[in-house]
């Protein structure tokens, strides 16, 4: 089972940074308390309070390696989230000119809350997208890095786009997801995919949830990760 | 493209004016030397070489709209 710790100025802090850095919500978690906010004397031998939670289904997780960071105190997510976005796009405004790509990026906040998307627009974005959106994935990467170390733990994460592309490729996935589930479901074998990126996994394991004749798993390490679609015999318990 | 390396390169690591590219040209090909500063390196190359393989991927989208070829060579300082 995933799990990970994390800590926080109180232990509501402490589970809403693991539930920022694994991208879940508080129901799809249990958490255990390690050990409670510890005041100490004049500062020595205090603790913060320490946190493990773990997913109760195999939900994927981000896999790239979270350094610990200290949450900034007084935050304030709008404000840091905006200046993340300003900063991004001042970096892809240049990558791009220097690519020699003709463009404008709009900024704008994505489907989740912690999310924003910078969007190319006025190239023709084919050649932006790459082979199965390789090209706008090294962008966000890069991006992501560039920015990504100067600020807190609560950074929101960027998303490069242009076309629509996230779009269709979601729609592509869950398309994807579907007909494989039949598959498992009709010839009774466990159905798997390959190289898929993490973000590319978790539509197809939220798009088969609630399929209660199939169960979702992830297998695997880095680039060699697989998703599993499993045939269950019988219908899925409501609490593994 | 010898100036997108640099910028690339400089956006991601500690010591910016370490970042040193010298660019080969060749008739259809251009070869890229990028150096940095020793412990920058790893900022570089990223976690199983992903940083450097999205570098790549940049540099060739951009190199493939002028038809051209280009080699990154990343290079580590004695």
């Amino acid at each position: 089972m995933e799990h990970m710790e994390a800590e926080g100025e109180t232990i509501d802090d402490a589970i809403e940074n693991a539930l920022n850095t694994l991208r879940v919500e508080r129901e799809q978690v249990t958490v255990e308390i390690l050990s409670d906010v510890k005041k100490g004397i004049l500062g020595i031998g205090a603790r913060k309070a320490r946190v493990r939670v773990s997913l109760r289904r195999s939900i994927d997780i981000d896999q790239e390696p979270r350094e610990e960071r200290q949450p900034p105190t007084n935050r304030s997510m709008k404000e840091s989230a905006s200046a993340v976005g300003e900063r991004g796009k001042d970096i892809l405004v240049e990558i791009l000119r220097l690519m020699g790509v003709q463009a404008t990026i709009e900024v704008k906040p994505g489907e989740t809350g912690e999310e924003i998307v910078l969007d190319i627009r006025g190239d023709n974005g084919g050649l932006l997208i790459g082979r199965r959106g390789q090209t706008l994935e090294a962008l966000q990467y890069i991006l992501t890095r560039a920015v990504g170390e100067r600020h807190g733990a609560e950074r929101p994460q960027l998303i490069v786009d242009t076309e629509n592309y996230h779009e269709r490729r979601k729609k592509t996935l869950e398309d994807m997801a579907l007909r494989l589930g039949e598959k498992a479901k009709r010839q009774r074998t466990t159905v798997s995919i390959d190289s898929l990126s993490a973000r590319d996994r978790r539509i197809i394991h939220l798009t088969l949830e609630d399929d209660p004749w199939i169960t979702t798993r992830s297998l695997g390490q880095g680039a060699y990760r697989r998703l599993l679609i499993v045939p269950e015999g019988d219908r899925k318990k409501k609490e593994p | 493209m010898k100036e997108l390396v640099q910028y690339l390169a400089r956006s991601l690591v500690d010591n910016p004016d370490a970042v040193e590219v010298i660019e080969t040209q060749g008739e259809t090909a251009s070869v890229l030397e990028l150096k940095v500063a020793k412990q920058d390196l790893g900022r570089i190359i990223g976690k199983q070489g992903r940083t450097a393989k999205s570098i790549r991927t940049i540099l060739n989208a951009a190199a493939s709209r002028v038809n051209r070829k280009v080699i990154l060579e990343i290079v580590e300082e004695r």
